[in-house]
């Protein structure tokens, strides 16, 4: 496993996916590509939700790649109903529907979300079948 | 560190004077405020694309715009939300299946 810690800082998004793209480099682009996007929302409501630095853990094995993005900011992620043009409110709309598993610990003041991808050598951006798995008794953060 | 995120956002017009906000590098939490600054440069009422009340088509020119995160479906939907038809021009194959996976390809439609 490799990780890393970023300050509460809008430009901590982009290197977080620059440590993730970087450590993923000998998985097809594709899913690269996937866990990079994931990575950026994960983070992304790390800042704008649970307002903390957060820590990006990235684990490579032969058939999955499992990342986990955690802060200290205590709260419960969740899945909102997003109107037709609600701005906001669609990052982790984009994890459940890209990641193969995903979920939510919440362990004191830390909460992780995580999420594996199937490591496959012909995975392509059109295959279907991906399904998130819903994270039960969530609440709103606070 | 890791590279430094930028983007780059200008309004250009087409032949027809649709606007287009031409997109450059990453767009994501930290430069989101470019592109909305880019989308409020462009007229919502009151020019010739301007007919029946609505604010008018606006492009977004995705071409050389190489990452983008649902802080950029936050920029699209405020266009809309503004009243403008948006289309999505260009984007790479992520950007379309953040489209295609958020239930917006029809609020957003995506051209070639």
């Amino acid at each position: 496993m490799t990780s890393a810690h970023y300050p509460l800082h809008p430009a901590s998004v982009s290197k977080a996916r620059a440590f993730v793209a970087h450590a993923l480099d000998p998985v097809p682009e594709e899913l690269r590509d996937c866990a990079v996007l994931v990575t950026s929302e994960l983070a992304t409501n790390a800042i704008t939700h649970a307002h903390s630095a957060f820590t990006v853990s990235v684990t490579l094995t032969a058939e999955h790649v499992h990342l986990a993005v955690t802060d200290e900011g205590g709260g419960m992620p969740r899945l909102r109903d997003t109107g037709p043009t609600q701005a906001h409110g669609r990052g982790l709309l984009i994890v459940s529907s890209l990641a193969d598993r995903w979920g939510v610990d919440a362990q004191n003041a830390r909460t992780s979300v995580w999420c594996t991808f199937a490591v496959r050598p012909h995975a392509t951006f059109d295959a279907s079948g991906s399904q998130g798995v819903p994270v039960p008794d969530s609440d709103e953060r606070s | 560190m890791g590279a430094v995120d930028t983007l780059t956002a200008a309004v250009d017009h087409d032949p027809d004077g649709t606007p287009v906000i031409v997109l450059a590098g990453q767009l994501d939490l930290a430069t989101a405020e470019i592109a909305q600054r880019a989308l409020a440069k462009v007229p919502t009422a009151g020019g010739a694309a301007g007919r029946d009340g609505s604010a008018g088509d606006v492009v977004f020119d995705m071409a050389d715009l190489t990452f983008m995160d649902s802080s950029g479906l936050t920029v699209l939907l405020t266009a809309v939300s503004t009243g403008h038809a948006v289309r999505v021009r260009r984007p790479t194959n992520v950007i379309r299946r953040i489209i295609a996976t958020t239930g917006l390809s029809e609020i957003l439609p995506i051209e070639p």
